[in-house]
């Protein structure tokens, strides 16, 4: 939702498909490289991180290939805290959680 | 275009950090050391490096850490996606409280984006601290109750309440939310550009979210 809230207000296109599906461009830009760090970062591969960086450098440069970096180590951390408490799912979460094929308890969701 | 030879070379290696974000950390490696409202400085660093050492598949057991402590740090590394309500209800009847049980959630979550921050931007990870001296302080805030999550939580839970009923590590929370991310005030500001525009953040917070499997 953020994500397409943040297209419109840019002016920018997206595919939100994208998120879940490699094939697809993001359109946003340097969308393909961003997409990459993520997926190094939170698998902690270490085989495709200094690719990964190298691309998003020369897409958005230093600053921002660091400030991506940054984006998915907080990642990290807010999807351990969520995960760990048991925050209650929005039921409407539930319905992308199950096209995403996302496993979660029913007994879970928010009232 | 990619660079070639020495700036390739250059740009395989680790990437130039600006300060903002390194006065976070340090703060953090700080506040990891010293006693928290349940653990020493002692148990703290032992917190995490049993979260390190369970995320490169090393089952040996630090021992400084209580076991219940031990799995409960571990499982928050790497598989808080698969963690249940039984289980937390397993661990309160094994004697940690639930409050402890949010303090170990704060760190193990903590160094999850700092290793993860110094992974991407090329840096080696850096040393666990040195454990400062002195008694878990017991603080928690008396306002939070059980609210429908498996922890008390001041409030509805959601993330900006997640580790409420701990105070420092509801603070430091928010804080590594703010220099790696963006602030609770920056939420609703879709136009923000820091360093990236708003939704280049987001793509990268959407992503890693679908990787941990996680869809709050």
């Amino acid at each position: 939702m953020f994500l397409r809230e943040g297209s419109l207000a840019h002016h920018v296109p997206v595919d939100l498909r994208a998120v879940d599906q490699v094939a697809v461009d993001p359109l946003l830009p340097a969308g393909f490289e961003l997409r990459a760090v993520a997926d190094a970062v939170a698998l902690w591969d270490a085989e495709e991180m200094p690719l990964a960086r190298v691309a998003l450098v020369d897409a958005v440069g230093e600053v921002g290939a660091v400030r991506a970096m940054a984006v998915a180590g907080n990642y990290g951390m807010m999807n351990r805290v969520l995960d760990a408490i048991g925050n209650p799912i929005d039921p409407r979460m539930a319905a992308m959680a199950d096209e995403l094929g996302v496993e979660y308890s029913r007994t879970d969701l928010a009232p | 275009m990619l660079g070639t030879g020495n700036e390739l070379e250059s740009l395989m290696g680790e990437l130039a950090v600006r300060d903002d974000y390194d006065v976070v950390i340090e703060r953090d490696w700080a506040r990891m050391a010293r006693p928290g409202s349940f653990f020493s400085g002692a148990e703290r660093v032992a917190i995490a490096r049993e979260a390190r050492r369970e995320r490169i598949g090393d089952e040996a057991r630090t021992g400084e850490v209580a076991a219940v402590v031990a799995e409960a740090a571990r499982a928050v590394s790497t598989r808080a996606q698969q963690i249940r309500h039984e289980w937390v209800d397993q661990l309160v009847e094994r004697g940690l409280d639930r409050c402890a049980y949010v303090e170990i959630i704060g760190l193990v979550s903590r160094l999850e984006a700092i290793d993860g921050f110094d992974f991407g931007v090329g840096r080696p990870l850096r040393q666990l601290p040195a454990a400062e001296p002195g008694e878990p302080t017991g603080v928690i805030d008396a306002a939070a109750s059980a609210n429908g999550a498996w922890v008390p939580t001041v409030g509805p839970p959601s993330a900006p309440v997640a580790l409420s009923a701990v105070p420092d590590d509801h603070a430091a929370l928010h804080e590594i939310h703010g220099a790696f991310f963006i602030t609770n005030e920056q939420i609703p500001d879709f136009g923000l550009v820091k360093d990236l525009i708003r939704p280049q953040m987001e793509l990268v917070a959407a992503r890693t979210s679908l990787v941990n499997e996680c869809f709050y």
